[in-house]
């Protein structure tokens, strides 16, 4: 079972102390949602999750991804996924190149990485757009891009920083299930940083509540 | 220093690595040369220049200088046109976009024509241009040509356009070339200011766009372009190839006459030239400081106007004011434009006697009895350029790619080191820099001259490179790291490719500035190492007009395809519309 584990996160910005220490587990089975106002840390939990801390915040605590420690190692070892707001697909990138940039150098051949890419384009619904212009894409679409990019990449966890907030609302339920079900179907522990209850009542699993003072959850 | 001593504390999950020194080393180099440069000039000019058995202190020099024939009017003629000249850009290139763009977005149609010619102005060499002017305002010149029949003229008439010894032909080159210069940063920094909502506020208060623009855009405008105003002015004090070219000779204006005395083979006119060039450093300190008074003076102004309350001004005088600085400019602009052309015309005329407003005879013999000779300094100005661009290019890469591994704070810190080349006065520090080469017995060789353009060409590449680079959207990094790309391939296959056009134009910029410098390269290269720019204003004393307009031509030539090509390669990648 994967899982990623949190042990006594301190999060302070220019030495004040944001929240903490925190100590939380994300397994597969129960997706974990973060809650607060703006400005009380919850974004930059990713960012220290993925080891990309602005320079005005320090941290201290440990992150281990089935059982692996992985603070300390740099960002491109820690096998996170993260979808932010905005899709972010490369704009000088075709949506099929966006993929294979993400795809993992261990599957080698021009052929065999095309066929890999194809093959998620056909799982996200996306099969025929794959030497699309991103910015032609529909919102729907770029979403799918987006997320199956992360996927594509082979991460061991799954790490969402609002990424339901700017789609309009048909669309916002329909990805919202989507996510939730690949992540389940790929047993990927999932992350979820949000402000909106509803975002956390489709993950289903425990809700973090960040006041801005400090209070662990579970 | 001691601060560039400090190790820097990195995030431990950043790898640094040597990146961390490159913005340390740049500025210790930049702060080495002009440091170095201000020593050799003090030193001889406080007496002591041991090769001349002189090694004790004294004012002997400064007081050579000062009693030096002509100096005195050499040095008011300086700051009389160099002051003029930046007020009368920074009047026109501001007017231009108030009229034209107050906005920034470039979407007035009216105005779009004539951004574009400026901005091509800014792209022609500064040498072409004071050159092609020259062709354009001497006596015998293009302009009374086409006015002859109107003044029936059969002789070139007696006057001094040129050459003039107020130094207003000097000046009406600095304001041709800097306006537009003005007019381009302006825009930058007005596109960063996001002035609509500023004025849809003001509107809302009842208060006129043609009012409340220069009450509210204008004092923020001006702070953002405050280090470019103050470049140009420092320029103006102390360019020497336009002022050989355009400027008063007898006396001729300070800085031309330190190189006169710098180049004189009586060793101890050095000594009188340092002390000079002390002068010259004073010079431009004593025109900052006036800048300075004229600042707070117009600020003064300014918020009286503010504080009025003062809704609206007549019609009749926005109109007067806009059709005086659109009138103004477009002269300014058609003289440039008018420069090149007339350059073109002689470097292909074979017989262009003095009433005809065309040559009556055209040939490519100039060119072709002009090209022998003009291969060394062609390929000289070009591997210059092209090595110097490079070398900024990945410098200046180097220290934005620190800045966003260690943190925009420590990268920044010190940046304002990188302009000092740009507000030092030439003459001076380069003069005492030369010496100092000649004391590591450098002077002459390529490495010189390549160090001495660097340290021009690196603050331009550097600024035209850091604004966008920094405005990137760094989520666009992170997803790349949480991809598994590593920094390098993030900043190749990620950022490079999104900051193409400003990759694309920086290189352009370092090209073009390369290829203009003059005295940089005279004085590393001891005269040994030719290029376009020297050869140009070292041909100007012999006054063919038809080589020097082949010489001009070309730099101009070569200049805009560099720029076309980097608008062409900025371009954003074309998908293909197939599915």
């Amino acid at each position: 079972m994967n899982t990623l584990e949190i042990s006594g996160l301190v999060l302070r910005l220019h030495g004040r102390s944001l929240f903490g220490p925190l100590s939380f587990t994300v397994t597969a089975d129960r997706p974990t949602t973060i809650m607060g106002p703006s400005g009380c840390g919850k974004s930059s939990l990713l960012n220290w999750l993925i080891g990309m801390l602005p320079e005005a915040f320090s941290a201290e605590g440990t992150a281990r991804l089935d059982g692996r420690a992985i603070d300390g190692l740099p960002p491109e070892q820690r096998s996170l996924g993260i979808l932010f707001q905005d899709d972010l697909l490369f704009p000088h990138l075709t949506v099929a190149e966006n993929l294979a940039f993400a795809l993992p150098p261990g599957i080698k051949g021009r052929a065999a990485r095309e066929r890999v890419v194809a093959r998620a384009l056909e799982e996200a619904g996306l099969a025929g757009l794959a030497a699309r212009d991103p910015a032609t894409l529909s919102g729907g679409q770029r979403a799918r891009a987006a997320l199956m990019r992360a996927l594509i990449s082979a991460p061991q966890a799954l790490l969402l920083d609002e990424p339901f907030n700017k789609l309009d609302s048909a669309l916002r339920e329909r990805f919202r299930a989507t996510v939730f079900e690949t992540a389940r179907l790929r047993h990927l522990p999932v992350l979820l940083v949000s402000h909106d209850p509803a975002d956390a009542a489709a993950a289903g699993g425990p809700v973090i509540t960040l006041d801005g003072i400090s209070s662990p959850g579970n | 220093m001691d601060r560039a001593l400090r190790p820097v504390k990195s995030p431990p999950l950043l790898h640094a690595g040597a990146a961390a020194l490159v913005p340390l080393a740049v500025q210790a180099v930049v702060i080495g040369s002009v440091g170095l440069g201000l020593l050799f000039l003090a030193l001889p000019a406080f007496g002591y220049l041991p090769a001349l058995g002189r090694d004790g202190f004294d004012l002997a020099p400064l007081r050579a200088a000062l009693s030096y024939p002509g100096l005195v009017t050499a040095a008011a003629t300086t700051l009389v046109s160099g002051l003029l000249a930046t007020i009368v850009a920074l009047v026109l290139g501001i007017g231009t976009i108030a009229v034209l763009d107050p906005l920034g977005r470039g979407d007035r149609r009216s105005g779009r024509w004539l951004r574009r010619a400026m901005l091509a102005l800014i792209a022609s060499p500064h040498v072409a241009v004071a050159v092609g002017l020259a062709f354009l305002l001497a006596p015998s010149g293009w302009l009374l040509r086409l006015a002859a029949p109107l003044l029936a003229l059969d002789r070139p008439p007696d006057y001094l356009l040129v050459n003039d010894r107020a130094g207003l032909a000097l000046a009406l080159v600095l304001v041709v070339k800097e306006t537009p210069f003005i007019l381009a940063v302006g825009l930058g920094a007005l596109h960063r200011l996001d002035a609509e909502p500023q004025l849809r506020i003001c509107r809302s208060l009842g208060y006129a766009d043609s009012i409340a623009w220069p009450k509210i855009i204008l004092p923020q405008l001006y702070r953002l372009i405050r280090l470019p105003v103050f470049a140009v002015l420092a320029y103006g004090l102390s360019v020497v190839d336009l002022s050989i070219i355009l400027g008063p000779s007898l006396p001729p204006t300070l800085p031309v006459l330190i190189l006169r005395l710098t180049v004189d083979p009586d060793l101890s006119s050095r000594m009188t030239a340092a002390g000079a060039g002390l002068l010259q450093i004073g010079l431009v300190a004593a025109a900052f400081g006036i800048w300075c008074g004229i600042e707070s003076l117009a600020a003064r102004m300014i918020k009286g106007g503010t504080m009025s309350g003062r809704r609206a001004v007549p019609a009749w005088i926005t109109s007067i004011i806009r059709r005086s600085i659109l009138g103004v400019a477009g002269i300014a602009l058609m003289l440039g434009l008018a420069a090149i052309a007339a350059m073109a015309l002689w470097s292909v005329a074979e017989v262009w006697r003095f009433p005809d407003p065309v040559p009556s005879a055209f040939s490519l013999q100039t060119w072709d009895s002009v090209a022998g000779a003009l291969a060394l300094p062609l390929w000289n100005s070009i591997g210059l350029a092209a090595a110097a661009t490079a070398l900024a290019l990945a410098t200046a890469v180097a220290c934005l790619e620190f800045e966003d591994r260690i943190g925009a704070a420590a990268g920044r810190r010190g940046q304002w080191i990188l302009f000092l080349p740009l507000l030092a006065p030439e003459m001076g520090f380069l003069f005492g820099l030369e010496v100092a080469a000649g004391r590591l017995g450098v002077t002459g060789s390529a490495g010189a001259v390549l160090w001495f353009h660097l340290l021009f060409v690196f603050p331009y590449v550097f600024f035209s490179l850091s604004e966008p680079w920094r405005a990137l959207d760094t989520r666009y990094a992170r997803t790349a790291r949480c991809l598994g790309a590593g920094p390098w391939r993030v900043l190749l296959r990620v950022k490079a490719p999104l900051l193409r056009a400003p990759l694309a134009l920086g290189i352009a910029v370092g090209l073009s500035v390369s290829l203009s410098l003059y005295l940089p390269t005279v004085l590393a290269g001891a005269g040994r190492i030719t290029t376009l720019a020297t050869e140009t204003v070292a041909l100007y004393g012999g006054g063919d007009r038809r080589v020097l307009g082949v010489y001009a031509i070309l730099q101009t030539a070569l200049t805009a395809a560099i720029f076309t090509a980097a608008v062409l390669l900025g371009r954003p990648r074309r998908f293909h519309r197939s599915a």
